[in-house]
């Protein structure tokens, strides 16, 4: 796991960007595919 | 144009292959579609379906085995007037595309496109598909079909160059579509978890160092969603409903195309049971698990790993966070370092802020 740490300053920051941006009306469209394909 | 009512059409125009890939799951037999068969499928999804677009994917086995019916298949559908839009896809692993082919398919690449079967540079794919890389003209693909969507598969004999593998892909221009682990091939070892781990790792860094590639599917995770609602309506595929429609060689269906392969050869009633609710029921973790948002669990992959349709394998759950935890520290570097930031990022810092520690202490475990 610790691969994947986040730093302290980083997490901060991304404290820091998330107060400014407080935006609440965009709706986000999903157009994600689950679908795995399959490997094969 | 943006089509809400997508739906596919996959026909099976062989079982046959002129591969044979270490992963591969599907029968071999020489059983091929009828002219007649694909034609009524097709106008029936084209005249009286309640989808107003439909891909018609051309499948296999190998379809440019059976380049005449590709071609006559394809041919007899622009001729006619159809009340629904559609396009043609053919899914192939590129070997067998001679100059008659290039030709035909070059002249008709806006009406037909095409998925590439590539799993990485020469070494990898040859690891995996029967040493058939330089069978493959790269070139024609990518000039033809610019952003050829590729489906990418990564196998245990793979798992240490994925990101060289991925970043060799994007390199040529292709867009992967799919980049998956490789089902039916036993459980990995720690030693291959770690492998695939630091793998991540190295393509995390990647990303991070060229904020703007595009990631590949193995990274790009829609974390935002995990700070939307939980809908319970969403559905991990179109299984079960009208928007995937799968015919076999001899004209029966099955819910999907791995299915085509094992639900007509078991007798295992609760397979049979099972299917008929499928896209009904959600996976045994969906309402327990705070990633059932993001997670693409692959029902005919949970039968194949734990006999049960129902219940995704561990060793696929533990795959999944950790492609979770690494799209994370992705997203999280890649977002510090932008001018501008849209809502989509907003919540995804969000969804990181509060997940990112409970997943991170589990060691991929359950959340």
């Amino acid at each position: 796991m610790e691969k994947f740490e986040i730093s302290k300053a980083t997490l901060d920051r991304l404290n820091e960007l998330a107060a400014q941006n407080q935006e609440t009306e965009t709706r986000i469209v999903d157009e994600y595919c689950n679908c795995t394909g399959f490997g094969g | 144009m943006e089509h809400s009512d997508k739906a596919q059409l996959t026909l099976f125009l062989t079982n046959s292959c002129n591969l044979n890939c270490v992963y591969c799951y599907e029968r071999k037999d020489t059983f091929v579609m009828s002219f007649e068969c694909a034609t009524e499928w097709i106008k029936n999804s084209l005249s009286n379906s309640p989808n107003n677009y439909w891909y018609i994917c051309l499948f296999g086995g190998e379809p440019l085995l059976q380049y005449p019916l590709v071609k006559r298949i394809c041919e007899w559908t622009w001729e006619q007037e159809w009340h629904r839009s559609y396009k043609f896809l053919l899914q192939t692993n590129g070997t067998l595309m001679n100059d008659e082919m290039k030709q035909w398919f070059s002249q008709n690449k806006e009406r037909i496109g095409v998925c590439l079967s590539l799993d990485g540079g020469r070494e990898t794919h040859n690891k995996n598909r029967n040493n058939s890389f330089d069978s493959i003209d790269i070139t024609f693909f990518r000039s033809t079909w610019p952003n050829t969507p590729v489906k990418m598969t990564i196998s245990r004999h793979t798992i240490g160059s994925i990101k060289d593998d991925v970043v060799w892909i994007q390199e040529q221009g292709f867009d992967i579509r799919g980049c998956n682990f490789a089902v039916g091939e036993g459980t990995l070892t720690e030693n291959e978890f770690e492998i695939i781990e630091e793998q991540l790792k190295l393509l995390a860094e990647y990303y991070i160092s060229n904020p703007a590639k595009t990631m590949a599917p193995i990274l790009n995770i829609p974390l935002y969603q995990l700070s939307l609602p939980l809908d319970p309506q969403r559905r991990v595929c179109n299984l079960g409903t009208d928007k995937l429609v799968v015919v076999n060689t001899d004209g029966t269906t099955s819910p999907c195309s791995y299915f085509s392969n094992i639900s007509s050869r078991t007798t295992d009633s609760k397979l049979q049971e099972q299917l008929d609710e499928i896209g009904i029921r959600k996976t045994v973790c969906f309402n327990s698990c705070a990633f059932s948002p993001v997670c693409n669990v692959c029902y005919a992959e949970n039968y194949t790993e734990t006999g049960d349709l129902y219940t995704p394998s561990k060793q696929r759950c533990k795959l999944m966070k950790m492609r979770i935890v690494a799209a994370m520290y992705t997203m999280a570097n890649r977002i510090v370092n932008k001018k501008d930031i849209t809502y989509e990022d907003t919540l995804t810092i969000k969804s990181i802020q509060n997940y990112y520690q409970q997943i991170k202490t589990n060691h991929y475990g359950k959340v």
